[in-house]
């Protein structure tokens, strides 16, 4: 999105001056309400909808597919709604979906959760993370690992056992060590949680105006900033998971070490706020589905 | 369920009737299906949610969410897309990009003066990419585009402030599009949906002391805005976010009424974002009308 000069020195003008002001009234480190739902596709292992103020509109679904050798990564696929972004050419719009494809992958595929194993070394779950993008009213990378987040949380990975069918003993043929095939343990169980799935990464955008940043930036404030710093973090550690500058601006090492430490402190807060959310979720799910298994008996 | 359109009172009355995608509206044979609606089994049968609508025996529906549809002699806010030989493209949140001509614009050195090869060669010293403006639509082209004209001092560059986006239809038609708020504030209401918030500036600054000053028309220089201004302009701005979103057409009124009630009730610019507390300035406004 272009904009004027005229505005882009406003929005810099107001976020240099003492006290910063921004457009909408927001302090430097404040946040626009968000709100989250899982569980919002029914076909999916896991699914998430997130909406920042009324404005950008991200959702995440995984899906379970049994594949052969040993565990695959996780993939993850970003897809951007055209009506998020009007004005660009569909050739510009497969650059928005490769580069935040690019993003998403290369920050979550290192995880590995411990249980998608079916049978070691022959079958495993393998894990699909497709994301649309419905609209962007700015901070979409934020959005993207919130409800990458979510709908992996929200993934129940199917019970399975290992089968095996053995020819009787007079036949002299049992050469099989390990179970060649599997069943499902429970077909109407929807299984347990993706091992680790608190450990899944957070992303804060730290977007900076020569000597100041600030959070969660609207469309306007992102294209008069010259640099916006990607971080990725994963906790407990905190471990930074990845890193990314975009922009035209740049950082020196000492503002880096700044920005990080910055950067962890919001990166915990957001961590910790979605967990909150998260959990809330799971349980408003269990007790409705508890609620309507009780009506019905 | 049929609306029953025979009574003339149900049209007369003002009130208008709200209707949704696959309602029958009347039967074929009486009236004639205007824009939002078609035919079947010989009714007439909405095909988007909105008002409807009759002149005479047309039957139409007015679409509740959509683009803007322009009418002559409308006061739009656009934003320049495109610079082409002799021609700007503007974003006017219309289906198309609306046209500026390099020839309806007011050019350096008088108001009334014929284009000259070197205005074709410094365009984008008046508008470039990216710039916002307000304009006037002037006629249409064989294609249904607009063409826009900035032939007035009162047009022109925008500056000194930020643009708001609301759906086009809780725009009000208004004797005077351009508003001033008491707190220092000015209001630029685009019949299309863009609504430009800046700080005051006086009519005779505006428009230059000689009548026409090229230099502060086509200027990208922001004014010094003091702080209590750029409050002020924040609060509109959130405002107007807060009305629109609960789907409150937009006045002059309307706007000042809630601005009072916001410094009656002492409310900070980011209050305004949380939902509790456009729901009570909605309730407090509505009360008082």
């Amino acid at each position: 999105m272009s904009i004027s000069k005229a505005e882009k020195s406003y929005i810099q003008t107001g976020l240099l001056s003492a006290p910063p002001r921004r457009q909408d009234g927001r302090s430097l480190l404040d946040f626009r309400s968000i709100a989250l739902e899982t569980g919002v596709v029914p076909l999916a292992n896991g699914s998430a909808r997130l909406l920042i103020a009324d404005g950008t509109e991200i959702l995440a679904a995984t899906k379970l597919q049994v594949q052969d050798g040993p565990l695959p990564q996780l993939t993850c696929t970003v897809t951007c709604s055209p009506a998020a972004y009007p004005h660009l050419s569909p050739a510009a719009l497969d650059d928005v979906q490769a580069d935040l494809t690019a993003l998403l992958n290369g920050t979550l595929s290192r995880h590995r959760p411990d249980n998608l194993t079916i049978l070691p070394g022959k079958k495993a779950w393998a894990l699909h993370l497709d994301i649309i993008v419905l609209a962007d009213a700015g901070n979409v990378c934020d959005a993207l690992f919130m409800a990458a987040r979510a709908a992996l949380w929200d993934t129940r990975v199917p019970r399975t056992r290992g089968v095996e069918y053995k020819a009787r003993k007079d036949s002299g043929f049992d050469m099989q060590t390990a179970p060649p095939d599997f069943e499902l343990a429970d077909y109407w169980d929807d299984g347990e949680v993706l091992g680790g799935r608190d450990t899944w990464p957070v992303s804060i955008t730290l977007n900076i105006e020569s000597s100041v940043h600030y959070l969660d930036a609207i469309l306007q404030e992102e294209a008069s900033t010259p640099l916006r710093l990607l971080l990725m973090y994963s906790f407990p550690g905190p471990i930074l998971q990845g890193m990314r500058t975009i922009g035209s601006g740049d950082l020196s090492l000492p503002q880096i070490k700044a920005l990080l430490a910055d950067g962890e402190k919001y990166a915990l807060e957001l961590m910790q706020a979605l967990n909150a959310k998260l959990s809330e979720e799971d349980v408003r799910r269990n007790q409705k589905a508890r609620d309507r298994f009780e009506q019905r008996y | 369920m049929d609306i029953d359109l025979d009574g003339d009172e149900d049209f007369d009355s003002g009130g208008s009737k709200l209707t949704c995608p696959g309602e029958p509206l009347t039967s074929a044979q009486d009236y004639m299906r205007g824009h939002g609606t078609y035919v079947e089994n010989e009714e007439v049968i909405a095909s988007v949610a909105g008002t409807i609508e009759r002149v005479n025996k047309l039957v139409t529906v007015r679409a509740v969410r959509t683009r803007y549809n322009a009418e002559v002699g409308d006061l739009v806010v656009g934003r320049i897309t495109e610079v082409q030989p002799r021609r700007w493209k503007v974003d006017a949140n219309s289906r198309q990009d609306a046209v500026l001509m390099l020839s309806s614009v007011n050019l350096p050195g008088g108001v009334q003066r014929r284009k000259l090869e070197s205005d074709e060669l410094q365009m984008r010293t008046f508008f470039e990419e990216g710039d916002l403006l307000v304009a006037e639509v002037q006629a249409f082209f064989g294609d249904g585009s607009m063409s826009l004209h900035t032939r007035s001092l009162r047009y022109g560059k925008l500056r000194n402030g930020q643009l708001v986006v609301v759906p086009p239809i809780l725009v009000c038609r208004l004797k005077s599009h351009f508003i001033t708020l008491p707190c220092g504030v000015d209001l630029i209401l685009g019949l299309n949906g863009y609504i430009w918030v800046s700080k005051h500036v006086k009519q005779s600054d505006r428009e230059g002391e000689e009548g026409f000053d090229a230099e502060a028309v086509y200027s990208n220089q922001n004014d010094a805005i003091d702080d209590f201004t750029r409050i002020a302009i924040s609060h509109v701005t959130n405002i107007i976010r807060a009305l629109a979103t609960r789907f409150i057409p937009l006045s002059d009124t309307i706007l000042l009424k809630a601005y009072e009630w916001i410094v009656e009730q002492g409310s900070d610019v980011k209050d305004l974002l949380q939902e509790d507390i456009g729901d009570a300035l909605v309730a407090g406004i509505t009360a008082i009308g």
